[in-house]
């Protein structure tokens, strides 16, 4: 051999083409997917298809059943938003609340010598209640569910508590349809005020009554 | 068999430089390949150039040790053996025909073809010098 540099220079230039062969060959990051076939192409996009409409199936039927909770949600929120309410009424009308809407307020003045017997008050709130009275008030004390009253000597004993005239008698509840009841003839208005009683009323859009032991 | 001190430390020397050369052609066509994104039927293009190179320098060795190496001959059969096999690559992709095949049976069979006749003139002068 003529040059041995030759010699080397080829040998050099053999591995140095060879070992570019095998790097450029293994290297699949500069492109795999235009590496890959139409047909591995076609079938990888299918396969997408196929996943995208499962997801798609997925998402939908998700959708549904959010909805479907969202609804139950929302009926068991107004089915609690009725019951907090009807609640709040009981209360209301069992006394262990404040009583408020619109009403009469009814004063009943007796001079000293007037004869009345016992139970005209208990008539009176009787009738009104029967007319439809929520809840009651003597000179601003609610009668409770077990209420009681009785007139004696110029006095009137509301549940026990000793009330002095004038009798001021608050009724929640439809105006008109106690104050008809209350008026009817030889009824209680009629007896009182045949024993020289002073009765004055007042509808009131708004009449409130204390919790009882407020 | 002697060898002598220098021609040890020659052959250690081309030893490292193929060692080293070859991770550098590996290294530079790990690069190429993420540079330039190619497709499978771009990558017999680099296929089939890598065959020319490697045919010229067989082609070469041959010629060398036959005491017939001309470096135009050797440089114009590079250039042109590449541009052919490249037109004939390109030409297969136009029409839809493997044409790379051709010049891969070509290139393919002159290096067998060169490595043999390489092959028997190293053993001939083997043997001459026993």
């Amino acid at each position: 051999m003529r040059n041995r540099w030759l010699f080397a220079v080829a040998v050099l230039v053999v591995f140095f083409t060879t070992a570019f062969g095998i790097g450029f060959s293994r290297s699949a990051s500069g492109g795999a997917l235009s590496r890959l076939s139409e047909a591995e192409l076609a079938l990888i996009y299918s396969k997408n298809i196929e996943q995208m409409e499962k997801l798609q199936m997925a998402k939908q039927k998700l959708e549904t059943e959010l909805r479907q909770i969202k609804s139950g949600q929302e009926e068991k929120l107004t089915v609690l938003q009725k019951r907090r309410a009807l609640l709040s009424e009981l209360k209301a009308l069992a006394c262990d609340a404040r009583l408020n809407g619109p009403g009469i307020v009814i004063k009943i003045s007796t001079e000293e010598r007037t004869f009345l017997g016992w139970d005209w008050a208990i008539n009176l709130v009787n009738t009104a209640f029967s007319a439809g009275a929520k809840g009651a008030s003597v000179n601003g004390r609610r009668l409770g569910p077990r209420w009681h009253m009785a007139y004696r000597d110029g006095l009137l004993y509301v549940e026990g508590e000793a009330k002095s005239g004038p009798f001021e008698f608050a009724f929640v509840g439809n105006a008109e349809a106690i104050l008809s009841a209350l008026k009817l003839p030889s009824g209680v208005f009629d007896n009182l005020r045949a024993r020289g009683v002073k009765i004055e009323y007042e509808t009131k859009r708004d009449v409130l009554l204390q919790a009882c032991g407020e | 068999m002697y060898y002598s001190k220098r021609a040890v430390s020659r052959n250690i020397l081309l030893m490292a430089a193929v060692i080293l050369v070859a991770f550098l052609g590996f290294y530079a066509g790990m690069l190429a390949a993420k540079r330039f994104p190619f497709s499978q039927a771009q990558a017999r293009y680099v296929g089939v150039l890598i065959l020319v190179v490697l045919d010229a320098v067989f082609g070469g060795l041959r010629a060398e040790i036959q005491d017939m190496f001309d470096l135009t001959i050797f440089s114009t059969g590079l250039l042109i053996g590449s541009a052919l096999a490249l037109w004939l690559v390109y030409l297969g992709d136009l029409f839809g025909i493997d044409l790379s095949l051709a010049a891969v049976v070509t290139f393919g069979g002159r290096i067998f073809q060169n490595v043999s006749i390489i092959r028997r003139i190293l053993i001939e002068k083997v043997r001459r010098g026993r």
